[in-house]
């Protein structure tokens, strides 16, 4: 099978080297990564102002070159073929499946992942991981999406053992899932030290879809000002232990299927009533 | 009522004035957008990487207008934060210069805006338009115009926190208005791959072919109505758990 790895980050990152290294062991992997880390960008397309530039990359000595003294341990990633972008990630992914994987080099799913950090409630909206997997879905593949609990500074490949181990066991179970189209998997892992520990898989609620964000004014040097936003708190404080926040306080791992359609299908008919009424009137 | 624009295309393009000049005839109007003109910015956050700066323009009367140096995302959550003194009864983030029906949504830095409105709870509509010259203020003025005429009924109708994807045709005066669902489908994107005369490689978008397959058009959605020549309105959600897929997931027996 083949697979296309994305990753928001830098192809250093040790999170996308735990997943390249378990689905390299039986599959001909991809992989498409940023030059420059690039969270929260949601489905921005740069490629409609900018060209996006992109380079090979010798996937294999860079990580050498990066955590290892000798290249040997990194025989694994021998076969991998890698690509650095710099843009937006749903251009990086875009440019990979319509351009660089085509006719015999096709893909069968997008993994976008592993990402340092969680992506629910309304971060599902800007999260670039989420809309790699979306532009995936868009062009007519399979588009899975993972978190792993943040950990400023990037996890050691000891604490990425139990997520890839999950992704490792269930592959072959998450492309089997009958979905419906432009509907990714949004799966979510809290910190675990063996997978064994997990308590299971569940489905979660959508969770809190409002906030209010804050920012932090500051003033430069010359007087002007300048705003940062604030990290809201990602606790989700609902009694709703489905919620996922609440399922990664307890040791679960979260599956959810996100949809593009945004529609909300109950409300049309209201607003249609209402538009009807007016046009009788104006008629009228 | 008091009403914040945002839109894509910078704080002093015809796109915005226009709808801001239409609509303070009734309402008081502050534009908050970005500075330089974007496209395809979608749901992107700039913080992460950069702050954010904001000036104050006067150059409209009666019209607050400010810049932020990011996208309308950014824009809609600094202003409710920092730049209003109060909170607007609506956010309405337009006019785009074209149409945001089926896939583009995504990409849409005007509709993304618009959820974003809709996330920190607060009324939203996004309006996009068939615009032949963006430079014109007279075309944005008539769709303005259709608009705001059709804006009470829409306003009342509307719940907290709740988004309208609003699109026109070419000619809205002659324009019905239907309540109608996203058209999904497939998107093939056509890049050109070359090398720069540094020797870098770089693909630049050359065109998005959207699938528009019969099935698409068969369901009836924006894409269908609008090229019948009907403005079309979709409330969005921003509940996007496929409650259809849940049990599939559920029954998968994933192995611990």
């Amino acid at each position: 099978m083949n697979i296309l790895v994305a990753h928001t980050a830098d192809l250093k990152s040790r999170e996308l080297a735990a997943l390249v290294e378990i689905l390299a062991e039986k599959h001909k992997v991809f992989v498409c990564g940023m030059a420059v880390d690039s969270h929260q960008r949601g489905s921005s397309f740069s490629s409609v102002e900018t060209p996006v530039m992109f380079e090979r990359v010798d996937y294999k000595s860079q990580l050498a070159a990066v955590y290892g003294d000798t290249k040997k341990s990194f025989d694994k990633f021998s076969k991998v073929e890698a690509y650095e972008f710099y843009g937006t990630p749903s251009d990086a992914v875009s440019v990979m499946l319509s351009e660089i994987l085509t006719n015999k080099n096709k893909v069968d799913v997008v993994i976008s992942g592993i990402n340092n950090g969680w992506h629910f409630g309304t971060d599902i909206f800007c999260s670039s991981n989420i809309a790699m997997a979306f532009q995936a879905a868009f062009e007519g593949v399979r588009g899975i999406a993972i978190g792993y609990e943040l950990k400023i500074g990037g996890h050691s490949a000891n604490e990425m053992a139990a997520p890839a181990a999950f992704i490792k066991q269930n592959l072959d179970k998450l492309l089997k899932i009958n979905l419906p189209p432009y509907t990714i998997l949004n799966i979510n892992i809290p910190a675990s030290e063996s997978v064994k520990d997990y308590k299971g898989v569940k489905v979660p609620t959508i969770g809190k879809l409002e906030k209010l964000s804050k920012y932090i004014e500051k003033v430069d040097c010359t007087g002007e000002k300048y705003y940062w936003e604030e990290i809201v708190s990602r606790e989700d404080k609902t009694d709703d232990e489905n919620s996922t926040a609440n399922l990664m306080k307890s040791g679960f791992i979260s599956i959810a299927p996100l949809t593009y359609d945004m529609t909300n299908h109950k409300r049309i008919d209201k607003f249609g009533a209402v538009l009807e009424k007016r046009a009788r009137k104006e008629a009228r | 009522m008091k009403i914040l624009l945002v839109n894509e295309a910078g704080c002093f393009t015809p796109s915005i004035t226009a709808l801001a000049k239409e609509l303070s005839r009734s309402h008081r109007v502050v534009i908050v957008a970005p500075l330089d003109p974007l496209r395809g910015a979608g749901h992107a956050l700039t913080t992460n990487y950069k702050p954010l700066r904001a000036k104050q323009w006067f150059v409209m009367r009666d019209i607050k207008i400010w810049s932020v140096s990011g996208t309308p995302c950014d824009c809609v959550s600094l202003a409710l934060d920092k730049l209003l003194k109060s909170k607007p009864d609506l956010i309405i983030s337009g006019i785009d210069a074209q149409n945001n029906v089926g896939e583009m949504l995504r990409t849409s830095g005007v509709v993304s805006g618009a959820i974003e409105g809709a996330i920190q709870g607060f009324k939203s509509i996004a309006l996009s338009a068939v615009i032949n010259d963006p430079n014109n203020e007279r075309e944005f003025a008539k769709v303005a115009r259709a608009f705001s005429k059709k804006l009470p009924e829409i306003y009342k109708t509307m719940t907290r926190g709740e988004v309208v994807n609003i699109n026109f045709p070419s000619n809205p005066k002659a324009s019905q208005i239907v309540a109608t669902h996203i058209t999904c489908d497939t998107v093939q994107n056509k890049y050109k791959l070359e090398v720069n005369p540094f020797m870098r490689s770089f693909a630049w978008l050359q065109n998005r072919t959207v699938g528009y397959g019969l099935e698409a058009l068969e369901s009836r959605g924006d894409i269908y109505w609008l090229k019948r020549g009907f403005i079309t309105l979709t409330p969005l959600t921003l509940d996007i758990l496929n409650k259809s897929a849940v049990s599939a997931v559920e029954n998968a027996n994933f192995k611990i």
